[in-house]
């Protein structure tokens, strides 16, 4: 697919294409498929606009801006390049929170409507409509059953009796007596029967209102394969119709992904060069990583540090400025570089220090390596603040100052390896390795500058100057220790120092 | 033209068939059905969600078939049919 053919198909803003479409489409649907169901949750009771209270507009409000977010969230997250949101834990996990609130509200929905229709089928069944007459006609049937008719009768009878009994003309009424007492009792049982009869249809009727046959065949299905209750199966479909629902959503957000990608790289892929490069982005923009690439050093692909954006520029005085010496030595022209030893600068302050595992890498390179391109926006770092130059008596006096630090247990080892360069931390891993604080290392490092052993550097970093023999270290040392242990003046000592 | 080419042609034939007999299921057995249901509002709320999802399931089965994507082209018209019986 060529970038116009995307581009048509994806279409733009103002013009749909049916890749917005589809997209804008299942934005909608989502709404309205959350909001029917949060209404209606929210609300309760009569949906009918027409008869709400304050209480249920505010209910029913408050359902649809809920329905609004989520549903725009969901929008949004799936819109966005699979590259970008979704490539890591926690994009995933925000996409799926959207998206399980969209299902579970649409498989709501759908188990709804699911149990709507079953009722209704259910009502309009000719069994139920049957059991119905039945009822009424049980009313009927015992109004017209002659019994009461049979008792208003003997109750007569009895009355005319027991007035001739009162008149002599009768010996007794037991007669009459008994027989209304049959007719009540008759009556009674009729009542029960009539009862026992009705409240069976209603019960019948009950269950019929809702009768699980009159589920869709395929909720039939799932409930004999699987031997689950009908509102499982009727789960069971709403989730393989939503989560399908779902499915499709994020597949056309994927496909939108992909057109927008051609539109821009000209190719799917998601890490595909740009068409066209006007200019190489500034130094301090790129990973460690491109920038050791394009230097030509092999870098391990496991190092996750080196994936991290900075500025590598002091590595280049690290590895260069010595290269460059020994390429001197070789003859080499200045453009292919071997490396040799380190120098001073990766004594950076924490802004702009190697991750740790960088300045192993040149150690292991054999091949000559091209010299790291200049940077097209240089980094900005503080000015680097070297210590005023003073008089022998001022250095003395200065050494003194610092005769506690000097006397350190640690002093020395430190001393060696700074002013030789064996070691690789930076300062701030220094401060960790050897467990120093801020006073230690201060003196330490202008120690090291006034005896000409190092000079700062631009944001804090410090570099070896001239040699860096343990010889020449440890002379150092011996003066400065000599210095510090005396109050007196060393002419000969501040002499050999200033030389 | 070589047989492989003629064999890609006729299934991208196959794959616009299938995804094109989707548009009369939508319409006569679901888009149709549903809005012959809906008499007031409270069947609307329940009827339309219906009709936006066969939609829905349309508009994947469109992408699918954009994409050559078989088993989800498959899937999708599966479900369509499934939808389209229920109504």
């Amino acid at each position: 697919m060529t970038p116009e053919q995307a581009k048509r198909e994806l279409g733009k803003p103002s013009q749909f294409g049916s890749g917005r479409f589809w997209m804008l489409f299942f934005a909608i649907a989502t709404f309205l498929l959350s909001a029917f169901f949060l209404v209606r949750y929210m609300v309760g009771g009569d949906i009918n606009p027409f008869h709400w209270d304050l209480e249920a507009w505010i209910n029913a409000l408050s359902g649809l801006a809920i329905a609004f977010a989520l549903a725009g969230a969901k929008h949004m997250a799936l819109s966005i390049d699979k590259s970008g949101i979704t490539s890591g834990g926690m994009g995933i996990l925000i996409v799926l929170a959207f998206a399980n609130f969209g299902l579970f509200t649409e498989m709501s929905q759908s188990m709804e409507r699911e149990g709507h229709t079953v009722r209704a089928r259910s009502e309009n069944s000719p069994t139920y409509q049957a059991v119905l007459k039945n009822i009424e006609q049980g009313g009927k049937s015992f109004n017209d059953s002659g019994v009461t008719s049979a008792i208003a009768r003997a109750e007569q009878k009895l009355a005319q009796c027991e007035m001739r009994l009162q008149a002599g003309k009768e010996k007794h009424c037991e007669g009459d007596k008994a027989h209304l007492a049959s007719l009540h009792g008759s009556e009674q049982r009729i009542l029960n029967a009539h009862k026992d009869s009705n409240s069976q249809l209603i019960s019948a009727a009950k269950d019929m209102e809702f009768d699980e046959e009159q589920h869709y065949e395929m909720i039939k299905f799932f409930r004999d394969a699987f031997g689950i209750a009908a509102i499982s199966a009727s789960f069971l479909f709403s989730f393989i119709l939503m989560g399908t629902f779902e499915l499709g959503h994020w597949y056309t957000g994927k496909h939108n992904a992909y057109l927008r990608r051609i539109i821009a790289n000209g190719s799917p892929a998601p890490t595909a060069a740009p068409i066209s490069t006007p200019t190489q982005p500034a130094t301090d923009q790129q990973s460690y990583r491109t920038q050791l690439e394009a230097a030509g050093v092999p870098v391990p692909a496991s190092d996750r540090a080196l994936d991290k954006v900075g500025n590598l520029d002091f590595l280049k005085n690290k590895f260069v400025e010595g290269a460059e010496k020994a390429a001197e030595q070789a003859g080499k022209a200045s453009a292919e570089l071997t490396l040799t030893k380190p120098t001073m600068s990766h004594f950076q302050n924490t802004q702009t220090r190697v991750p740790p595992s960088v300045p192993a890498v040149p150690a292991a390179v054999p091949e000559p390596i091209p010299a790291i391109p200049e940077p097209v926006a240089a980094p900005i770092l503080a000015p680097a603040k070297p210590l005023p130059s003073m008089s022998a008596a001022e250095l003395r006096l200065f050494v003194q100052k610092k005769a506690s630090t000097i006397e350190d247990s640690r002093f020395d080892k430190m001393w060696l390896e700074l002013a030789t360069g064996k070691t690789n931390l930076s300062v701030g891993k220094m401060r960790k390795h050897y467990g120093i604080g801020d006073r230690i290392k201060t003196d330490l490092y202008q120690l090291l500058e006034v005896m000409k052993l190092i000079r700062p550097l631009d944001g804090g970093a410090y570099e070896l100057t001239g040699e860096h023999t343990e010889n020449l270290a440890q002379t150092k040392l011996n003066i400065i220790k000599r210095l510090a242990a005396t109050d007196q003046p060393q002419p000969e000592l501040t002499q050999e120092l200033t030389a | 033209m070589d047989t492989e080419s003629t064999a890609n042609s006729a299934k991208k034939l196959i794959l616009w068939i299938v995804a094109l007999y989707a548009v009369p299921t939508y319409i006569l057995l679901i888009a149709i059905d549903a809005s012959r249901q809906i008499h007031d509002l409270n069947s609307f709320m329940l009827h339309m969600p219906v009709i936006l999802v066969g939609g829905g399931l349309l508009g994947s089965i469109h992408t699918a078939a954009r994409r050559n994507n078989w088993p989800l082209l498959i899937w999708f018209s599966a479900v369509l049919w499934m939808l389209g019986l229920w109504t």
